[in-house]
């Protein structure tokens, strides 16, 4: 069975593909054309909700109207080469956001007349139209479908989204009582605002550059850090893992937070084995764009320095000659030594949201190169790197 | 040790001196430029009945000799369209065009200017210094200023069309494009030689000939205009 | 210096076609020289704002946008008319306030493709709207046989025919005016405006 349902899988795509290698070209054309329309109207459908929340938005500060009136959806034109999948969406997104703000005095009323194709015939003329077109239709219909008629059209120009919107009184005259036309650029991000509780597009777009600056420049990592070493080439005894705990501050020096720098400082503590404190200095660079994103993760690239300080039997390692096992049994019995050294490294960060981050590192320890007891993970150049460390990054 | 810093020399001092002639060049429609077109600039019919003057005018970085080299290229351009055409380089024509004068006349004038350069100097070294693998360039942006008026000089049709050029030197950008050109892109997407040159031209003479075409309809309106009776 | 060469080792930023982009890709940009002033109120966040220095005259971005339809994916003629439709409708609407006519104002579009015609319209009468003119939706009729005859003329004389019968039939009155903008010919992108108004026809641009 499973086989089989291997085999039908497998099957399947190629008579798929198959078929439609054998379709008609129209029939192939229609299918591209019908995919990318889809396309389109996936990319321009949050730019139109946007526009449609902008538009009730405004009638929420001005309202068209001094108290509710009844108006009818009279038309919803989306840009030329799209179908009705958009205008649907729109026309729905459109009905929710306004149920949702009364405040607008603007209430949808359903008129199938209005929409319908009519025919008027008189000694004069007969007149085919749609029924928002004659109003006089309406009339002898005798229907009460709403006072009022709402357009709206959406159009691309060029790389520009447009709304255009007019209310009109369905009177023989058919006034135009209130029109608007709003844009937006192609490039520019969807505010997304509530549908149930919309502001204005200053305060969506203050609201986006707050997220973007978030807590502000300066923020306090805390991390976890693990430094490993190599194992020497020769005889000589490495020293041990070394599980740090830092905590310090971190200042973004530009608004998109590109380009960032950190001090901190750590503790380090294996009872009985070892103890250590480091000041370290780091700058970080984004990589992966131009500034920070909040919807994917960030890649950092980053240089630093540390001092580290670190006593203890198992510190005895850090020496700049080869240790044995004698020496090393001889220091287990001791405080051990008072060993002071400076260490360089880089490596790469991906942080999440700014808030979580994990990061790896190489790391070379010039006073060090010469030891017995340090081997290299790597050469860059004739300089080792000795250690290989990662990280655990929380900021707050 | 010093034969092979001294071949490392020649090595670098020769890509240098070819990157000269490792040269790519790319064109970006900005304003303008790219906008949509209806008129085939291939129709003969399209200027039958216009007489038209094209006027390229030296200036900036347009040279006399340039400003001539367009008018001609720009002439036979509408030519190719039906019209009649006279060029000169910014005065009256120095002959007027044979023949009885055709119902409508215009007169286009061409005029250039630079409005952006850029050739920085850290990509001058980076090519250097990486033996021309990494490209220096230099980049600018130009812009084609074209007017078109009637011949009583009332001003029909007023447009600037942009574009931005970039040269790449060195080896490696010319090799890496030449390689994409033989192998993967189709003939007419082929960014090395003179695809750059010839989309640019394709570019500009269907902008001028749109705006040459809506001009003349311009001209018929206000003609038909100052024509009798209401 | 420009906002792409920070980018160039990467390839990424600048659009011009290359190793990574094609020449079909650079087609489907809208691309703009901005300054650093306007690009950072533009694209907050993306373009870092020059303050607190001095700002340097020639730095410039080039910044990019899509187009929303690849070029050839709409009619070349539709593509035309709606690419330039918000300045087209908004120097017809200019041309009609400065006739000084305190009109109701009906819209009249022609043009070879009737949806850009509808759209053209409702671009129009908003224009007109905003520029605090009085605008009616009602479209002024003509009899069969009327178009019958106005079909056959060209679009010059045609409109001021229309113009005409519309004043004869009751369809515009004294106290109406109506837009026209006529696209003459099938190859043109510039539109034509006029006004009819007391039966009379004026072509303004």
């Amino acid at each position: 069975m499973r086989r089989r349902g291997v085999d039908v899988v497998a099957v399947t795509p190629a008579l798929l593909a198959a078929a439609l290698a054998a379709a008609p070209p129209e029939e192939r054309q229609l299918a591209e054309l019908d995919r990318v329309r889809a396309t389109i109207a996936d990319q321009i459908q949050l730019s139109a909700y946007d526009l449609v929340d902008e538009l009730v938005h405004g009638w929420t500060v001005s309202p068209p109207f001094p108290a509710p009136t009844p108006v009818v959806l009279a038309g919803v034109t989306v840009p030329v080469g799209l179908g009705t999948g958009l205008q649907a969406l729109v026309e729905n997104h459109l009905t929710a956001v306004l149920g949702h703000h009364p405040t607008t005095h603007l209430q949808l009323v359903h008129c199938p007349a209005c929409a319908a194709v009519v025919v008027r015939s008189g000694p004069e003329a007969t007149v085919i139209s749609r029924g928002v077109d004659d109003p006089a239709v309406l009339a002898d219909l005798g229907g009460d479908g709403g006072r009022y008629a709402l357009f709206l059209d959406l159009e691309a120009e060029g790389a520009r989204l447009v709304l255009r919107a007019r209310l009109t009184r369905l009177t023989p005259e058919l006034p135009i009582v209130w029109a608007r036309t709003l844009s937006s650029a192609a490039g520019a991000p969807a505010l997304l605002r509530q549908p149930d509780d919309l502001v204005s597009a200053e305060a969506a777009r203050a609201e986006y550059l707050d997220a973007l600056r978030d807590r502000g420049p300066i923020s306090v990592p805390a991390r976890l850090a693990i430094r490993t070493y190599a194992l020497p080439d020769d005889d000589g005894v490495p020293p041990p893992p070394y599980l740090w705990l830092q905590t310090g501050v971190e200042l973004a020096t530009t608004t998109d937070q590109a380009w960032t720098a950190s001090l901190v400082a750590g503790y380090s503590f294996v009872p009985q084995a070892y103890q250590g404190i480091l000041a370290q200095a780091r700058v970080h660079r984004l990589v992966s764009g131009r500034s920070r994103s909040h919807v994917r993760p960030d890649l950092y690239a980053f240089a630093g320095a540390a001092v580290i300080s670190t006593w203890g039997p198992a510190t005895i390692a850090f020496r700049d000659r080869p240790v044995n096992t004698d020496e090393l049994l001889a220091a287990a019995a001791l405080e051990g030594p008072r060993t002071s050294f400076g260490a360089l490294h880089t490596g790469l960060e991906v942080r999440l949201g700014q808030r979580l981050g994990f990061s790896a590192f190489l790391e070379t320890l010039p006073s060090l190169a010469d030891s017995g007891n340090l081997g290299a993970y790597v050469r860059v150049l004739g300089v080792p790197f000795a250690s290989f460390g990662s990280e655990v990054t929380c900021w707050f | 040790m010093p034969r092979r810093l001294s071949c490392c020399v020649r090595i670098g001092l020769a890509s240098i001196a070819a990157a000269g002639g490792c040269v790519v060049h790319t064109y970006q429609p900005l304003a303008g430029l790219h906008r949509p077109v209806v008129v085939d600039p291939t129709a003969p019919d399209n200027l039958s009945d216009l007489d038209l003057t094209v006027a390229c005018v030296p200036g900036g970085k347009l040279g006399p000799s340039e400003a001539g080299v367009l008018c001609r290229q720009v002439g036979r351009l509408f030519e190719n369209q039906g019209a009649r055409v006279v060029t000169t380089l910014g005065g009256p024509p120095d002959e007027a065009p044979a023949g009885d004068p055709r119902p409508i006349a215009l007169r286009l004038e061409l005029r250039s200017r630079q409005i952006h350069e850029a050739s920085p100097a850290l990509g001058w070294a980076a090519m250097i210094a990486s033996f021309s693998l990494v490209p220096a360039l230099t980049e600018f942006t130009f812009a084609q200023d074209v007017v078109v008026r009637s011949a009583s000089g009332a001003l029909l049709a007023t447009e600037t069309l942009e574009g931005r050029i970039t040269h790449w030197f060195g080896f490696g950008a010319w090799a890496s494009n030449q390689l994409l050109d033989w192998t993967v892109r189709p003939e007419a997407h082929e960014v090395v030689g003179g695809g750059a040159d010839r989309v640019l031209s394709q570019d500009l003479y269907r902008q001028l000939s749109q705006v040459v075409f809506d001009a003349k309809l311009q001209a018929r309106v206000l003609a038909a205009e100052r024509g009798p009776a209401r | 210096m420009t906002l792409w060469l920070l980018a160039a080792p990467l390839a990424a930023a600048d659009p011009m076609p290359g190793l990574v982009r094609s020449r079909d890709a650079l087609r489907r940009l809208d691309c703009e020289r901005l300054s650093a002033w306007d690009a950072a109120d533009r694209y907050p966040g993306r373009v870092p704002r020059p303050e607190g220095r001095e700002v340097d005259p020639d730095r410039t971005y080039v910044v990019c946008a899509d187009r929303l339809f690849a070029p050839g994916f709409r009619d070349p003629g539709a593509e035309a008319a709606l690419w330039g439709m918000s300045d087209t409708a908004a120097s017809a609407a200019a041309a009609a306030r400065a006739t000084g006519l305190a009109r109701i104002w009906h819209v009249e579009v022609f043009h070879a493709s009737s949806p850009v015609a509808a759209k053209l319209g409702f671009a129009v009468k908003a224009a007109l709207v905003a520029e605090g003119l009085a605008v009616s939706d009602r479209a002024p009729r003509l009899g069969p046989d009327d178009l019958d005859v106005l079909l056959r003329l060209e679009p010059l004389r045609a409109y001021p025919a229309a113009c005409a019968r519309w004043a004869a039939t009751g369809g515009l009155s004294g106290e109406d005016a109506l837009l026209g903008v006529v696209q003459l010919d099938r190859r043109a992108t510039a539109l034509q405006v006029g006004v009819c108004a007391d039966g009379g026809w004026t072509w303004l641009r």
